[in-house]
């Protein structure tokens, strides 16, 4: 069924949409249900029922999406997990107010950890930010809020980043990230630049975004969009996080490299005006890798032969360290080494 | 192969005369009809979610499932709202009535139908039923029997109004009712099986598979370097990079096979260190 021709697929963005009956009065789904006329609606009294059923496929759902609209009960926020970096902040956690994404990255964790393909959007973000006000009054947050999805290409949709921005501005204390491989430059105009709202881009060379991150905007796109960013005074982070091998991986990251340095020197600008880069190889839990090796048996991102390493699949340790060194120093060359973080708590 | 689940022969007998499906004498305990050419199958299990669900099983057992298989159920509904007889829905909700259970097939591919939910009963609907929905008696047990072979992405079920819940037609009455719907379901039905005629499972080379395991043994892997060296492999034929060439050469020069598993190895190392 894979390969049945596209048009048999129900391809709109979403052909159906699932709504808790529990929020069906709610202001926002009210909101996002009037962007959709005429599609099926179907309650449902959890969301689990739908997402969480066994056997699903994947792959075929991300051919015919259905948006899932819910409310978020508990777990308003996670600590961060080891694998990801936490840019030298003690207090680090992520939040996931949209599980799953509408981009089709053949390495995405999110493949690996979520039974379905569908996308969930819980509706309730005043919980979610009843939850990080209640934090900061323990202590400062750095917050994640786009690790399980992609906030920003989904922003003309919810409009969930200029919320998080809202109210980011009343909590100094906050430092929210904003991590996306979106290229959606109409976000610039209808927000005002935070310093602690930070927008982190995830790069990879056009050759690695053909083959593995399907539905993503070009490499060129998103530099561009990344620049005009930092030019218009946002907090830009450049992330070549993870890193993807290929035969010629350092002519295809030099090329990314020179991408951004040929879009910076357009616009007048300089890598000391990037907020900070991070870099990092591809890693994944080791359980999460089986399940995306059974999804994506064709793909070369995840059927690499990695190395076990206590339980995080990684790189063989040359490659990795090879891989890394090589970014890191190309980067030195450009901007300071206090901004470039690689390590990550593994 | 296309497995379509129906309660009563008069429900399914548009298909079987359509396709010219032959019966099968070795089932006793539900009737099945084919077309293996077709790549389609049609079980008649009589009325109910318990006959449905034990006809399903039975099949699933005894025929086996193959990885792009769809179990599709067709069948008369009464409805609780306004729509001509013979109208097709395709249900996106089933709702089981004896146990408040829900289910939801995945609505994945276009299709020409409206949509509503489906609630099954253990009886026929009779008196004020809820507005607005379908009423069955099969799709719940069809749906059970079915998830853990097919997938919630591989079924569909596909309801044709017959009554609303004042008495059903007599078997005449719904054998024409139901030819009548086929011409609307049939042309969708086409485009799938069309699709599954093409589509022939390509079995890994009988060769390949027995040089890879000429490899294992060669190597003297342990469970976890037959894995890694597995990996090596399906990653080495994605990337076109051709490693049989070499280690055939190295076949002819006696390196392999390998005296040890400790030799064993260390050419797996060897293997890896040279490919990156």
């Amino acid at each position: 069924m894979r390969s049945l021709k596209p048009d048999y697929f129900d391809a709109p963005v979403f052909s159906h949409i699932y709504i808790e009956k529990e929020i069906l009065s709610h202001p926002r789904t009210r909101q996002l249900l009037e962007r959709f006329p005429g599609i099926p609606r179907i309650e449902i009294d959890h969301y689990k029922d739908v997402f969480c059923r066994q056997k699903q496929d994947y792959g075929l759902q991300q051919r015919s999406r259905k948006l899932i609209l819910a409310g978020r009960r508990e777990h308003f926020l996670y600590e961060g997990a080891p694998v990801c970096q936490d840019f030298g902040n003690r207090h680090f956690y992520y939040s996931s107010c949209v599980m799953n994404c509408i981009y089709d990255c053949e390495y995405c964790y999110l493949k690996g950890m979520y039974p379905s393909g569908h996308l969930v959007v819980f509706v309730n973000l005043e919980d979610y930010f009843r939850a990080v006000a209640q934090k900061l009054r323990e202590h400062p947050v750095y917050l994640c809020v786009s690790y399980d999805s992609d906030l920003a290409a989904l922003e003309k949709l919810l409009g969930t980043c200029e919320l998080w921005t809202e109210f980011a501005a009343k909590h100094p204390d906050l430092t929210i990230e904003i991590r996306t491989k979106s290229a959606n430059g109409a976000m610039w105009d209808r927000q005002e630049p935070l310093p602690n709202i930070v927008y982190a881009f995830t790069l990879s060379p056009q050759r690695i975004v053909e083959q593995s991150e399907h539905r993503t905007p070009s490499a060129q796109a998103r530099v561009s969009c990344a620049v005009e960013g930092m030019a218009k005074g946002f907090p830009v982070r450049l992330c070549f996080d993870p890193m993807l091998y290929c035969a010629d991986w350092q002519q295809e990251y030099g090329s990314l490299l020179q991408q951004i340095d040929r879009e910076l020197e357009e616009r007048q600008m300089t890598w000391e005006q990037v907020r900070d880069v991070s870099v990092g190889t591809f890693r994944i839990s080791k359980e999460y890798m089986r399940i995306l090796r059974a999804k994506e048996p064709d793909s070369l991102v995840t059927q690499f032969p990695y190395e076990n390493v206590d339980g995080v699949y990684q790189y063989p340790p040359k490659l990795k360290q090879q891989m890394e060194q090589w970014m890191i120093e190309e980067l030195s060359g450009r901007i300071s080494k206090e901004c470039i973080y690689h390590e990550y708590r593994t | 192969m296309i497995h379509i689940v129906c309660a009563l022969y008069q429900e399914a007998h548009f298909l079987i005369t359509h396709y010219q499906l032959k019966k099968r004498n070795d089932f006793h305990r539900l009737q099945v009809f084919e077309n293996t050419e077709r790549g389609l199958r049609v079980l008649v299990t009589g009325v109910g979610m318990l006959r449905a669900a034990m006809a399903v099983s039975i099949a699933t057992e005894r025929l086996k499932v193959a990885e792009h298989d769809l179990l599709w159920n067709i069948g008369s509904c009464a409805a609780s709202f306004e729509a001509s007889p013979g109208t097709v829905f395709l249900c996106n909700k089933l709702i089981e009535e004896p146990t408040g259970c829900t289910f939801y097939p995945d609505i994945l591919y276009r299709h020409p139908f409206e949509e509503r939910a489906v609630v099954s009963r253990m009886t026929p609907m009779t008196g004020e039923p809820e507005p607005g929905l379908l009423y069955d008696m099969e799709a719940s047990g069809v749906y059970q029997a079915g998830i853990s072979d097919y997938g919630p992405h591989r079924m569909l079920f596909i309801k044709v109004v017959s009554d609303y819940g004042k008495g059903t037609p007599d078997a005449t009455a719904l054998q024409c009712l139901m030819d009548e719907a086929g011409e609307t379901i049939l042309p969708f039905l086409e485009r799938f099986l069309s699709f599954h005629a093409g589509q022939e499972q390509s079995a890994t080379g009988q060769t390949e598979e027995e040089w890879e395991q000429r490899l294992v043994r060669d190597l003297h892997c342990s469970v976890t370097m037959e894995h890694e060296l597995m990996q090596l492999l399906r990653y080495c034929a994605l990337a076109d990079r051709n490693v049989r060439d070499e280690l055939e050469r190295d076949y002819g020069q006696g390196v392999l096979p390998c005296r040890s598993k400790r030799e064993g190895k260390q050419y797996l190392e060897k293997l890896k260190a040279g490919l990156f």
